[in-house]
């Protein structure tokens, strides 16, 4: 089992964090702030770190809708599951975006972005059988396929936050 | 009942109207009625790849204005009796087209055709937007180079949530990759992405390959589809994906690269 830390905190940390307002940049940028609503403006955590991944959205009450998709999810297609998992039995093409407020799963190639966590869960994780993506993020921590690049993983892999750091972790 | 085919590829320039013009002689050849629409309304090419420039009356557009009928905007092809070109109109724009009015030609054409092929525009406007929404199968064009193969994927994304088969709930258009202008020396040298590179990126069946070759511009610039020159390869892979459409299993060709042998080097042979 590999473990590959990768952009360590340090002064450059703030830069791999997504702002949650006022940016002209992604649209994914949007529907975290909208989905944060409720927990207006950080990234801090707010909620108590309990090992329990069940629960993956603690900042927002009410029912918990997982969601699993089977065929291929296209460039520009864009899947938002709000308070759940999101499961992709198909590749995520590049340019296409996936995002949940608890973990996303892939079964097969990661190459768009996958953003977990979209809530602020800092437990949230990202799995993929082979990652190649544009940008993957964890309560709006991020990496994008030029960081994610410096490094090879022929093996699936899952990706987590530690602190203010995505670690990628070959399984 | 007639199958509606749309041949696109978001991308320009990759081979849709090249494709278009082939595999709907191939279907016509095999004995199907085949109409051809170029849907490209304000940049025809069809009726040129097509060889009926010099004929065209009326267009596409006239048709759904109800300037003329189906039978005076169609133009026979000069080769194949079972074979129709509809032309899309030169100068209009492409706001002619609306859903209603295409629905009304295409369900006309459906009567007396077996198969309608239409030729999409680039980009995932209104034109390429009208040539998909009624389709039943899609032969998704692509070049093995990265932006051709991501424009591919969303439009491949678009046939699954914006087709009216998508919108109404039946059953998915059915997909298909067509790689074209491929070469297998460029594949080699690392220039171009290769058969499986493609097939993994865009996990779709693969309806063919076309090799690129000096043949598909020499045929268009005759007017004829590059399907008829039987001594070509690019006809060849054609033919066998118009079998591969019709359900045969037809292995694919033209994808090594040809080692030449020691008689040929002599001779200076391909
Ligand atoms: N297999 C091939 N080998 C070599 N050249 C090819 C091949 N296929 C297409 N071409 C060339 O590529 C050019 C574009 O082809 P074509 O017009 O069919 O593309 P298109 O996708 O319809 O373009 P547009 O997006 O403008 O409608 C033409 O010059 C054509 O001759
Ligand atoms: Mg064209």
């Amino acid at each position: 089992m590999g473990l590959t830390i990768l952009n360590m905190v340090g002064e450059g940390a703030g830069k791999h964090k997504i702002p949650q307002q006022n940016t002209e940049e992604a649209e994914q940028t949007r529907e975290q702030a909208t989905n944060k609503e409720q927990d207006g403006s950080s990234n801090t955590p707010t909620c108590q770190k309990d090992q329990s991944n069940m629960e993956s959205s603690p900042q927002i009450p009410g029912e918990v809708v997982n969601r699993t998709i089977t065929s291929p999810v296209r460039s520009g297609q864009r899947i938002v599951v709000p308070n759940g998992d999101l499961t992709i039995t198909a590749s995520v093409g590049s340019g296409a975006e996936v995002i949940a407020s608890g973990n996303i799963h892939v079964y097969g190639t990661l190459r768009g972005r996958a953003i977990a966590g979209s809530n602020g869960d800092e437990n949230a994780m990202i799995f993929c059988k082979k990652l190649d993506a544009d940008l993957i993020s964890i309560a709006g921590i991020y990496l994008v396929s030029e960081d994610i690049a410096r490094q090879k993983h022929s093996t699936p892999v899952q990706v987590t936050l530690h602190g203010e750091s995505l670690i990628i972790t070959e399984s | 009942m007639a199958k509606i085919i749309v041949i696109t590829s978001g991308k320009g320039g990759v081979g849709k109207t090249t494709t278009s013009a082939s595999f709907a002689t191939g279907l016509a050849l095999k004995g199907y009625k085949t109409v051809v629409i170029d849907f490209d309304v304000g940049l025809r090419n069809l009726d040129l790849l097509m060889g009926c420039e010099r004929r065209v009356v009326y267009d596409f557009v006239n048709v759904i204005n109800k300037e003329a009928n189906l039978n005076q905007a169609l133009i026979r092809d000069k080769r194949s009796d079972k074979l129709h070109i509809l032309p899309a109109s030169q100068t209009r724009d492409k706001d002619a087209l609306t859903v209603e009015g295409v629905e009304e030609v295409l369900n006309e054409l459906k009567l007396s055709f077996d198969y309608i092929v239409c030729d999409s525009p680039a980009g995932i406007e209104h034109g390429a937007f009208m040539a998909m929404y009624f389709a039943d199968e899609a032969i998704v064009v692509s070049n093995p180079e990265i932006s051709s193969v991501r424009d591919s994927d969303r439009i491949l994304g678009l046939l699954s949530s914006k087709t009216k088969r998508a919108v109404e709930g039946l059953e998915p258009v059915k997909e298909h990759l067509l790689l074209t202008r491929y070469s297998p020396e460029r594949v080699e040298k690392g220039e171009m992405l290769s058969v499986d590179d493609v097939k993994d990126i865009l996990s779709l069946s693969l309806l063919g390959v076309i090799p690129d070759s000096q043949d598909v511009l020499t045929a268009s610039n005759q007017g004829i589809p590059v399907i008829m020159n039987n001594d070509s390869d690019a006809a060849l892979a054609y033919n066998d994906s118009v079998d591969r459409f019709l359900g045969d299993d037809v292995p694919i060709r033209f994808t090594n690269t040809r080692k030449r042998s020691f008689l040929g080097k002599l001779f200076g042979r391909k």
